[in-house]
């Protein structure tokens, strides 16, 4: 299986790169598309290919600085997939990059841990 | 008090949504310019983006490629002005009359709910919602409200038979906790 690699459009579409063999799943960057599930359907169907041989850990890199409701959905139907190879016995990490004055950003961040009803790594980063 | 404009947008026809993400594009920047709070920053952007996006997807199609009519000065505005404690965001675009009677149910439901009600309801929403583009705005109402204060300002003004002049007005408090 091939490394998943998006390129960015400049504050809509994030950077993403997903390893499957070291585990790394990075999305970085703006995610604003207006059918985000466009931009989604990709990377949400290489993962279903990657759930059926996974990596012994998988460890998501979430770098994005902002999401509209939209990608929401998607960001979390990605998680939740990731999510269900800990039933199978394989270790998935949720890390959340964040601005440390992003209120907005650890506030949703929070959001999902509740939603997904699972831990999230929060990893304040000072902005470049 | 007084108030500045920093953004102001008005166009006639072609609400597109390749105009729209230009358009959004400019106020990503703009804002990083006006606004050094990246919380109130955020706040703002977000609010328009999903109003902005929201108007695409309820335009009248039929008005969203251009309206001959006596209407055409106002085909679709927004501006943004600020003042000292808040942004203010205005917007006024043609939706269907079919549509004015859900999205009217939709706001008057959001404006008696509490800031509780809403992220429990937006928190709903993710939970349950599917991928699809929701018809009606749903969750970037809540969006527009979690962010906002909650004093909305809108009205639904009829042309014909068939449309309406939506007018929406936002405020975000500079706080940067509210």
């Amino acid at each position: 299986m091939e490394t998943l690699v998006i390129e960015p459009v400049k504050h809509r579409i994030p950077k993403v790169e997903f390893n499957p063999q070291t585990g790394n799943m990075t999305l970085e960057g703006l995610s604003r598309a207006e059918n985000a599930l466009d931009v989604y359907s990709p990377v949400l169907q290489w993962t279903d290919e990657y759930l059926l041989a996974p990596s012994s850990q998988t460890t998501i890199h979430m770098k994005i600085k902002y999401f509209n409701t939209s990608s929401a959905k998607c960001l979390l139907e990605l998680m939740e997939k990731f999510l269900s190879l800990a039933s199978k016995g394989k270790q998935v990490v949720i890390n959340w990059y964040h601005d440390p004055e992003d209120d907005d950003m650890i506030d949703a961040g929070k959001l999902f841990e509740e939603v997904l009803d699972a831990k999230i790594n929060f990893v304040p980063e000072e902005e470049e | 008090m007084d108030k500045k404009e920093i953004l102001s947008l008005s166009f006639k026809g072609d609400a597109s949504y390749t105009k729209i993400d230009a358009i959004l594009d400019e106020i990503y920047e703009q804002l990083e310019d006006v606004e050094s709070r990246i919380t109130v920053r955020k706040k703002v952007y977000s609010v328009l983006v999903e109003i902005l996006q929201n108007m695409c997807n309820y335009a009248h199609s039929e008005y969203l490629s251009g309206y001959e009519g006596q209407q055409n000065e106002k085909l679709t505005v927004f501006n943004v002005t600020t003042t000292d404690t808040t942004y203010e965001i205005e917007t006024g675009n043609f939706i269907s009359n079919d549509y004015v009677k859900i999205l009217k149910a939709w706001l008057d439901k959001l404006a008696t709910l509490t800031k509780d009600d809403v992220s429990l309801l937006y928190k709903e929403f993710l939970k349950n919602g599917n991928l699809k583009p929701s018809a009606g705005a749903g969750l970037g109402f809540l969006e527009i409200a979690k962010k906002s204060q909650r004093e909305w300002v809108y009205a639904f003004e009829p042309v014909d038979d068939e449309i309406s002049f939506f007018n929406f007005k936002v405020v975000v408090d500079k706080a940067p906790k509210s």
